[in-house]
């Protein structure tokens, strides 16, 4: 009796294991709550969308000091350009794979000449980039992405309200549209 | 049918048991993957390709955008420095300092990750521009339901609630700093009854 007893605890024990190990591997494929989900479903591409403090596309623990907006971009067609004014305030931007993983990120004082610059591609096109050379790269960050869709999550720090104007004219004049690359023609 | 009862039990003990460690590790606020400093926890590696399961579940049942390296790094809190879950009802003294950062944002949560407003609609929310500071740069906060001289984050209403607190443009996030980081601590000055 009592070695059946210890015989089911350990094999319980064993399934609990499994279990346990099936429910976080299986969380992030099924779960509804995945904000870089919400994104894909929700936002279109190529158009930095204004999204407040992204508690509409399902962003929740936001901050209420920073306000944000998002582009989404597919690298299958085309590369990506991103743009923004200068602002005296504190700013960050961070690229996102499909997955919701950061795959580069930099803030007002790490980019160049504190102004938002840069062009994102996958590998194939960043090939055809360091064969053009063309001008504008020397002032853009270039960013690889292995993965060809992803988004690109801009945030921009309402100190104060005095601060609503400028920075919401930040926000909605970055741009994020299509970015040829002139590759040589052979011969 | 022994056969029967045995397999149900060996199941019931298997969903029941991993289901809850399951859970339990999630909701733990010192879990797996974590870098802790007193009742703060951050996990710098959250948005990163080379991540843990446990990490990346508990990104996903958060429902949050995480900071990449160079935007800064995101702490949470929900108990006071002797470990005691953080109470609406409850009034605190947050004292120290931060790590270095260019600037922090301090805000309230309610347990859905919902941010707390007072009875004005006030968000409860703390930005380090608008501290009063020691001239040591170290700071003192009160956090409670009933206003207070100096520095104040509001609450109201009853439960638990988490505390975020985010370094932007830190350091800390580029190299070993993350090992040691310098955080707040978070004192119970006692609840309305």
């Amino acid at each position: 009796m009592k070695t059946r007893f210890i015989y089911l605890g350990v094999c319980g024990i064993l399934l609990a294991g499994i279990i346990h190990i099936t429910i976080i591997l299986l969380i992030p494929l099924l779960g509804e709550r995945d904000a870089a989900k919400q994104i894909a479903k929700t936002l279109t591409t190529e158009k930095f969308h204004f999204i407040g403090d992204g508690s509409k596309v399902g962003i929740s623990n936001i901050d209420p000091y920073m306000k944000l907006s998002i582009c989404r971009f597919d690298l299958e067609k085309n590369a990506i350009e991103i743009k923004g004014p200068q602002i005296p305030t504190f700013w960050s931007a961070s690229v996102f794979n499909e997955r919701g993983r950061v795959i580069y990120s930099l803030n007002d004082r790490t980019a160049i000449k504190n102004q938002l610059q840069m062009v994102i591609v996958n590998p194939i096109q960043m090939a055809d980039i360091r064969q053009s050379q063309p001008e504008e790269i020397e002032t853009s960050i270039l960013v690889e992405s292995q993965s060809s869709k992803g988004f690109v999550l801009l945030r921009a720090l309402i100190s104060d309200e005095s601060w609503q104007p400028q920075v919401l004219n930040f926000l909605e004049e970055a741009h994020c549209k299509a970015y040829e690359i002139n590759t040589f023609e052979e011969g | 049918m022994r056969f029967f009862i045995n397999t149900a039990i060996i199941i019931l003990i298997g969903l029941i048991v991993g289901g809850a460690s399951a859970y339990y590790t999630l909701q733990r606020s010192h879990g797996i993957g974590a870098v802790n400093a007193g009742s703060w926890s951050a996990w710098p590696f959250v948005g990163g390709s080379q991540v843990d399961p446990y990490t990346v579940a508990k990104a996903t049942t958060d429902g949050t955008i995480h900071l990449g390296a160079a935007e800064g790094l995101a702490f949470e809190a929900n108990s006071d420095q002797k470990g005691e879950p953080l109470r609406r009802e409850c009034k605190y003294e947050i004292s120290g300092n931060t790590s270095t950062t260019k600037l922090w944002t301090l805000a309230a949560y309610d347990t859905a990750g919902e941010l707390i407003l007072n009875d004005t609609q006030m968000v409860s929310a703390l930005y380090s521009g608008d501290i009063i500071r020691y001239p040591d740069s170290s700071f003192i906060l009160k956090m409670g339901n009933r206003p207070q001289s100096g520095n104040w984050l509001p609450l109201n209403g009853k439960g638990e609630l988490k505390l975020i607190l985010r370094l932007y443009d830190t350091p800390i996030t580029s190299n070993s700093g993350v090992i040691d980081p310098q955080m707040p601590r978070i004192k119970l000055l006692g609840c309305a009854s």
